[in-house]
């Protein structure tokens, strides 16, 4: 599988390139108050309204730093990802964006290679999946759709769309 | 608060990657997150397809056409190509595995009428490539010579093909635009997919 790899503190991680809309700079999104401690709020993605978590704050490691490198990773959690239409978007699009760190490069992985190890439980958080090696590290896959439950999302879309009043 | 250390993404170090840390270590300038900002608000609504157009300039010998953007799936390299008994053709030239999923593969040339493509070994500078087309939950991979850019253009810049298009290639355009490189035709996806249809028959 081809992954893009990203970090979060001194952590490599990667998702699944099928997965990703689209990569782009981590501008400021509109915030939505009252919403889980990770979604910094909502970028206007072609139309669609795109939640954007922020793996950072999700890990428990603080605000994500304002940098080139630090990129969001546009993810389709309709499944449609590169293999879809991805410049379309369109209001029924299902995305959503995962800001991250040093988001700067594709790496091929083998998710079954021999020595992989499936990640350890953690209680109470979802998403992290099987740990491989990279290179001269270990890099953890992320399953973006079980990062955050569904409702939250759509309560974010739902009160960042004016006509939902 | 002071600034945690980042990872250097690259292995090795280096002077360039050194210099390639130090410039993404850096705050992007707001014009450059502004002019993101504005890029992503571009909507693919309806009012905006009757004015303008997205199309991916591609080669076929000295001829340039223009595939409607909406059509691309990917751009990718050639890949071998397998050969069915009893149906490949000009046109249909078998099947190609492409990120693990079967497709099958024409080419544009044959459909077109075109001088068939001459033989090349590969090398770096091998430009000849894949353009993967979707229409209806249709694929095919298409041989091309090379694919150039993805460019927008108004509807106004859709001309007559006139004799500007091969005429056995014709058919299969619905128009021509200028590019800096030469006229190129605009595929109709319709008659495009349903000459590709054909070569199945």
């Amino acid at each position: 599988m081809q992954a893009v790899v990203f970090y979060v503190g001194s952590e490599r991680f990667a998702v699944d390139s099928t997965a990703i809309v689209m990569v782009i700079p981590g501008i400021e999104p509109r915030r939505v108050p009252g919403t889980h401690e990770a979604v910094t709020g909502v970028i206007d993605y072609r139309g669609t309204v795109v939640p954007i978590l922020d793996l950072c704050r999700l890990f428990g490691r603080g605000a994500c730093p304002v940098k080139l490198a630090n990129r969001i990773i546009v993810c389709d959690l309709g499944g449609g990802g590169a293999s879809g239409r991805w410049f379309q978007g369109g209001a029924d699009a299902d995305y959503v964006g995962i800001l991250a760190e040093n988001v700067t490069r594709v790496a091929e992985f083998d998710p079954d290679a021999p020595g992989s190890h499936p990640g350890p439980e953690t209680a109470g958080f979802s998403g992290l999946g099987r740990i491989l090696r990279d290179g001269d590290d270990l890099v953890q896959l992320v399953e973006v759709r079980e990062l955050i439950p569904a409702d939250v999302l759509a309560s974010v879309r739902q009160r960042a769309t004016p006509e939902a009043g | 608060m002071p600034e945690r250390d980042a990872p250097n993404p690259e292995r090795g170090g280096g002077r360039l990657a050194d210099a390639a840390a130090r410039l993404l270590g850096r705050e992007p300038p707001e014009a450059y997150l502004e002019a993101w900002r504005q890029t992503l608000k571009i909507t693919m609504d309806k009012e905006e397809r009757g004015t303008r157009f997205s199309v991916g300039l591609f080669r076929l010998g000295d001829e340039l056409f223009a595939m409607p953007t909406e059509t691309v799936v990917e751009v990718h390299p050639r890949a071998p190509v397998r050969s069915v008994p009893g149906r490949t053709g000009d046109v249909l030239r078998g099947l190609v595995s492409l990120r693990g999923e079967i497709h099958l593969c024409a080419s544009l040339r044959a459909l077109f009428s075109l001088e068939a493509e001459p033989e090349g070994g590969e090398s770096a500078e091998d430009e000849r490539r894949m353009l993967v087309v979707q229409q209806d939950g249709e694929t095919w991979a298409l041989l091309v010579d090379a694919v150039l850019d993805f460019e927008r253009f108004e509807a106004s810049q859709l001309k007559s093909a006139q004799d500007t298009v091969t005429k056995s290639a014709i058919h299969f355009t619905d128009g021509v635009v200028q590019t800096p490189e030469g006229p190129a035709g605009r595929i109709d996806p319709k008659r495009l997919f349903e000459g590709l249809a054909r070569s199945l028959q």
